[in-house]
């Protein structure tokens, strides 16, 4: 256990592949310190980026610009991808062009393919847009994608959750998957904060172990 | 002076630790923000484990956090540890123990052999003596 400050942030996102991490923050500039310093990491070290959101794209390069990632430029060289996922990049629905959860595993294994030789890092702010949504099961079907990819590929995967809106017993319930499907954690609040090396029972089978392990009856908390 | 002279009887030593446990879990727990604090509670009320039951039912409080977070439960004991100790003003020396909930356990033994008193109990008393004007002795000693 430590305790994260600005020093041990850089340690927290400095994640070796098929690492499948969460942070639990309060403010929305926690979220993008947290989640930009995992981008501008990997592109230090020369892995390959890939950003989920719900806004578009334009708005996340902006953002980024703030946080001192040039992201056009890594846009530019390939080693960064921000991927609207539910709508297109235009921001008008589009079905047949649309990323969804359900085709997100397709999409993410085709860019690991890409990107040989090259580990793959996602930053996933899109649990938070399903939290402001209330989709609990939208949730679960993405925890569940990511895990898969995390455990199969050489990607790493930090996903990005607002604790504040955990607030409706729904949200309550499905706590402990949110919290043992990752294997690290951080949690960030106004009081301070701390990160959990180790989430999740003992390592003593695999990760897609653990999840079938779940039964029927804990998919729909 | 025995305590009971002045027909107030002094609350035993295990109820504060008990009192002084449960607050310094929620100090703890309020560092990984408010809405999982609210999450926490929501289960340990499903285990019928109420917020003033805490410092009594620990272990199955332990157990709830493990359900929760796995082997992250460790550092909400720590940091629980960690607060208590501060309030007892006892070293937390985490490797006097194999883990965190053997230190707490010999936290609270000390803390009963010695008739310690929490920070906040001591303050507390430390004011009432001084606004009843009968601060003479130390309201902590028997």
């Amino acid at each position: 256990m430590t305790l994260l400050g600005e020093t041990n942030l850089g340690t927290f996102c400095d994640t070796d592949p098929g690492d499948h991490s969460v942070v639990f923050f309060e403010k929305s500039e926690d979220r993008y310190t947290t989640l930009f310093e995992f981008v501008r990491k990997g592109l230090e070290i020369g892995d390959v980026v890939v950003y989920l959101t719900r806004m578009n794209e334009p708005r996340i390069v902006g953002l980024m610009g703030r946080y001192g990632i040039e992201a056009r430029k890594s846009m530019r060289d390939g080693r960064l991808r921000i991927l609207s996922v539910l709508f297109s990049s235009g921001g008008t629905h589009n079905p047949k062009r649309a990323i969804t959860i359900g085709n997100l595993k397709r999409e993410v294994s085709m860019l690991a393919r890409e990107v040989k030789g090259r580990n793959l890092r996602i930053a996933s702010s899109l649990p938070e847009h399903l939290q402001t949504e209330n989709k609990t099961r939208e949730i679960l079907r993405l925890e569940r994608v990511m895990l898969s990819v995390a455990g199969e590929k050489r990607v790493s995967i930090l996903c990005a959750y607002n604790s504040r809106r955990l607030k409706r017993p729904s949200w309550f319930r499905m706590f402990p998957f949110l919290t043992t499907i990752h294997g690290k954690g951080a949690f960030i609040s106004s009081q301070g904060s701390v990160v959990m090396d180790e989430l999740g029972p003992p390592r003593t089978r695999s990760r897609n172990e653990h999840v079938s392990r779940r039964g029927r009856e804990n998919e729909n908390p | 002076m025995s305590p009971g002279e002045d027909g107030k009887m002094r609350t035993p030593n295990v109820s504060i630790m008990y009192d002084t446990l449960a607050m310094c879990f929620n100090e703890a727990i309020e560092i990984l923000g408010a809405g999982i604090k609210d999450a926490i509670y929501y289960h340990l009320a499903r285990k019928h484990i109420q917020k003033l039951e805490i410092g009594a039912k620990f272990q199955e409080v332990e157990n709830t956090l493990a359900f929760l977070f796995g082997q992250g439960a460790k550092s909400v004991m720590v940091l629980t540890l960690e607060r208590l100790c501060e309030q007892y003003s006892l070293p937390l020396r985490l490797e006097y123990a194999n883990s965190p909930t053997e230190r707490l356990q010999q936290v609270k033994e000390r803390i009963l052999i010695d008739k310690l008193l929490p920070k906040h109990h001591r303050k507390r008393l430390d004011s009432d003596r001084y606004e009843d004007k009968l601060g003479n002795y130390a309201p902590w000693s028997d």
